[in-house]
């Protein structure tokens, strides 16, 4: 199944529908746990390792929903791929010796990453802004694997996380937003705002801080001393304002600075629909005017799932796990013009 | 002078490196310092600062170097270790982590202090697991209730403050009874 699931262009933030998904790409909620009986896979050894691994394999045959995989049988290329759509984390992607697992539903909605930096990092997600449901699913989630194991709790600490920083509740919940008129109308920095709120920003593509595809995601910094409802309502009321703030940039591009903006999309849109080589940086930047397009109404017959499965597409791994082989640069650039062509034909 | 990273353009940055008192120079084209990281605004070598670290970030309040330690209130030696898992306090320091569930017990005294300047109030109020906990879930409603009252007597709204005393008395008195 997982093979599929790699391959498979739906991913919870292509399937183009949600609430606010003209700005918001995906949600998430990750919730940091750890088994009270063994170290955390900081200290493991290859016995306690294997031994989570078997517990958690344990728990996914009693759930026919959820398939367990070790990762150490699954390819660096699949691996890149499952980063890419954020099933797995890029450190959980490493081929080292932590005995990293994976447990995952069929369409991707939930996957738990074994062995990461904590014994589990439980993430469910959901397509536009949707906090609400989305918790209620990982709390149901953690309740039931927490009838099956005991997991390292405190009082006073709340649940126990290898970082310091996870303490508390251990929830991130995260939004993926896509702000191309903030990034055009240079108001981007208004981001730079929401530590005073105690979020967290950072870019979606590419690597570090950078930013590909103006695309942010925005989380919560901290997990004690609030509770996770606390937590929710203040990030959806902080998404809910970028979400104003957004629509008003790219109204008021749209409003004054129309022929500009049509011409620019329209260019984006012819390149990616007759391109014969591009990076992944190019097609990043050109899918993101495309996206903002579609928008301001100025496309008929494309929809939001094509245009965020070439967000999907203009990956690097999941690019080569299509053409089934790994390729050089060159040949991967083409591959990938010819698949977007394919998307948009 | 060609960059040392592409060798084809002109180096036009030139840079001075000192890591622990290692110098290093660097000469690279604009190109390549765009590419090492992200350029910020008019200065592209900011580009060339390493990535953040937390870990570094949150061992170094430990650093027996630094001339103020705010959050270490025991000394220990870097080779004091962790009885279940065997972690050090000096790889807890190095890593900003900690090896299983009783190092926060064992750091205790190491910790409250970053644990505050961390997470600012730090006591947790959300979730508790199922399993054996109910108690502890009375106890957190009390906290809870006990900042609502606090903040009903700001508002000077002394009827929901009343209404909330009675409820903690409550809650105490079962949770007296039960233990």
């Amino acid at each position: 199944m997982l093979k599929e699931l790699v391959k498979s262009n739906n991913s919870p933030w292509t399937i183009g529908n949600g609430d606010d998904k003209d700005v918001v790409l995906c949600t998430r909620i990750r919730l940091a746990r750890n088994f009270s009986k063994y170290p955390f896979p900081l200290k493991q050894t290859e016995e306690t390792g294997q031994a989570v691994l078997a517990d958690m394999a344990a728990f996914c045959k009693d759930h026919s929903n959820l398939k367990f995989y070790d990762l150490q049988n699954i390819s660096t290329l699949e691996k890149q791929a499952l980063v890419e759509k954020h099933l797995i984390s890029p450190e959980h992607s490493k081929d080292d010796h932590q005995c990293r697992g994976l447990a995952v539903n069929e369409d991707g909605s939930i996957s738990i990453m074994i062995n990461e930096e904590d014994h589990l990092r439980v993430q469910c997600f959901a397509p536009g802004l949707n906090l609400q449901d989305l918790w209620q699913k990982a709390n149901v989630l953690d309740d039931r694997i927490e009838s099956y194991f005991d997991y390292a709790f405190d009082e006073k600490l709340g649940y126990l996380t290898c970082c310091p920083t996870n303490l508390g509740n251990g929830m991130r919940a995260s939004i993926m937003l896509h702000l191309p008129g903030l990034v055009l109308t240079k108001r981007i920095s208004i981001l730079d705002q929401l530590g005073n709120f105690g979020m967290t920003v950072r870019g979606i593509f590419g690597e570090g801080s950078q930013s590909l595809g103006d695309v942010y995601q925005i989380s919560n910094q901290s997990a004690i001393g609030q509770s996770e409802q606390d937590i929710l309502t203040n990030l959806q009321s902080v998404a809910q304002q970028i979400i104003k703030e957004e629509r008003a940039a790219r109204n008021f591009l749209k409003e004054h600075n129309s022929l500009i903006l049509s011409d620019r999309v329209w260019r984006a849109y012819g390149t990616l629909a007759n391109a014969r080589y591009m990076s992944s940086r190019e097609a990043l930047e050109l899918i993101s005017l495309v996206r903002l397009g579609h928008g301001l109404g100025y496309f008929n017959q494309l929809t939001l799932t094509q245009i965020d499965q070439m967000f999907l597409t203009a990956q690097p791994g999941y690019l080569q796990v299509l053409h089934g082989s790994k390729l050089d640069d060159t040949a991967r650039d083409c591959y990938r013009a010819e698949k977007i062509r394919e998307i948009l034909a | 002078m060609y960059c040392e990273l592409c060798k084809k353009n002109p180096a036009t940055i030139h840079y001075t490196k000192i890591v622990n008192g290692h110098k290093e120079e660097r000469h690279v084209c604009e190109e390549c310092a765009s590419h090492m990281k992200e350029p910020m605004g008019a200065f592209p070598t900011l580009g060339l600062m390493p990535d953040f670290s937390m870990a570094d970030f949150i061992g170094g309040f430990f650093n027996p170097e630094s001339q103020s330690q705010p959050f270490v209130q025991k000394n220990m030696s870097a080779h004091d270790s962790c009885p279940v898992c065997g972690m050090t306090a000096g790889e807890f320091r190095k890593l900003g982590r900690v090896g299983c569930s009783n190092c926060y017990e064992y750091f205790s005294d190491y910790m409250p202090g970053l644990i505050k300047r961390i997470h600012g109030n730090s006591c947790h109020t959300g979730k508790v697991p199922v399993r054996g906990e109910a108690k502890l879930a009375e106890k957190q409603k009390v906290v809870l209730l006990r900042e609502e009252l606090k903040q009903a007597i700001q508002e000077e709204n002394f009827e929901r403050a009343a209404q909330l005393r009675d409820e903690i008395r409550t809650l105490e008195q079962e949770g007296g009874q039960n233990a």
